[in-house]
């Protein structure tokens, strides 16, 4: 019994992990939703010996084996926030830089690029900036 | 020709769309002559850029395809960064009339909508022209919009959609998905104004819709999380800026 509410307690606080990182960006929701599925089917699969019959199993799992799942669903969202992270970059990049060659009028070898003065005498509300406040 | 002493642009992100392209910037061109036009060309990998070049319209090119929501927020985030009051978008497939977008400007701008969107659905509630799957998503999330927020919203996923500053900022820095029911429930809970307007749309002639099979399952999954997610963040945000 204490070991199902372990699982269940690590479970739901993997979920709201994985809530909070989609909240603020920080994990894109496709990800995040493969994972809250995941989580939620091992809770269930803990918490319910039903499910654990339906799916085949002759035995319930252990808390071993259930440890095992989290440890590899950490590592897991660990590594898609870091892809997340990664890509959030990149497509601000690309944004950015389409937006830059609209305002040179579509040339991407057109003069030098801006320096950072520049850019902000240019851009009258730059985005950047409202950010940071 | 609307007298209008804001700067307005109209932006229609495109895809691979070279049956359509052409014709939609030349209707754009000759319906909206006194509105500015952004064409987001998102990493299209067929003839759509040289058809562009062709035509002599201000492009945005996204260098990989980055998909039909991040070409949206570049429109938001050009429209920012250059201070135009309103942003405009129609899609590239030749659905959408632009004739009608100087009514639809028009009332946006003496209605106070933040978010003007047109709307397929509004008048008739018909949504049987619609593939069954796509049918239902759409029913579905009006319901959960008109739940987490109290306003019916109809249409959720049109492309022809009238944004004014006020928005630009929330929606570029909010991860939207699509632009569509995540971000008018997020608007909404932020205490925006978002109206919808009847409109019609003519049949799509060439070109794929960007809805895949896959897109079946993930989008009524990924959408509803982040419309649940965009309704507590919005309600969060009114609640810390009010305290």
């Amino acid at each position: 019994m204490i070991g199902i509410l372990i699982v269940d307690i690590i479970g739901v606080l993997l979920f709201g992990w994985v809530i909070s990182l989609i909240r603020k960006g920080r994990l894109y929701v496709g990800y995040g939703s493969a994972l809250l599925i995941t989580i939620g089917a091992i809770i269930c699969v803990a918490s319910v010996p039903a499910f654990t019959y339906r799916i085949g199993s002759v035995v319930s799992g252990t808390l071993l084996v259930f440890f095992a799942i989290y440890c590899i669903l950490f590592a897991l969202i660990y590594v898609f926030r870091e892809i997340t992270m990664i890509s959030r970059r990149l497509r601000t990049l690309t944004q950015q830089l389409a937006i830059e060659l609209a305002r040179r009028g579509g040339v991407l070898d057109s003069g030098e690029p801006l320096s950072k003065t520049q850019y902000e005498t240019e851009n009258a509300a730059p985005l950047s900036r409202s950010r940071g406040a | 020709m609307l007298e209008s002493f804001e700067r307005v642009l109209v932006a229609i992100p495109a895809y691979n769309e070279q049956a359509t392209i052409a014709d939609v910037v030349r209707r754009v061109r000759a319906s909206l002559p006194e509105f500015d036009l952004l064409v987001i060309n998102d990493g299209s990998t067929d003839s759509t850029p040289e058809i562009l070049r062709s035509l002599g319209v201000i492009v945005a090119t996204h260098l990989c395809n980055l998909g039909y929501g991040r070409a949206i927020q570049t429109a938001i985030k050009y429209a920012h960064q250059l201070n135009y009051d309103v942003l405009i978008t129609v899609d590239a497939d030749g659905q959408h009339h632009p004739e009608q977008v100087h009514r639809l400007y028009r009332e946006s701008r003496e209605s106070g909508w933040d978010l003007l969107i047109g709307s397929r659905y509004i008048e008739t509630r018909d949504y049987s022209r619609e593939p069954i799957g796509r049918r239902m998503g759409m029913q579905l999330f009006s319901i959960v919009a008109r739940l987490l927020t109290g306003r019916a919203i109809y249409d959720t996923t049109s492309g022809l959609k009238i944004m004014r500053r006020s928005v630009f900022v929330p929606l570029a820095r909010w991860h939207c998905l699509d632009f569509h029911a995540e971000a008018i429930v997020y608007l909404l809970s932020l205490g925006y104004r978002v109206g919808e307007s009847p409109i019609s749309v003519a049949e799509r002639t060439a070109g794929q819709s960007m809805y895949s099979f896959a897109s079946l399952f993930q989008y009524p999954v990924n959408t509803g999380i982040m419309t649940a997610i965009g309704a507590v963040e919005g309600k969060l945000v009114q609640r810390r800026s009010s305290a």
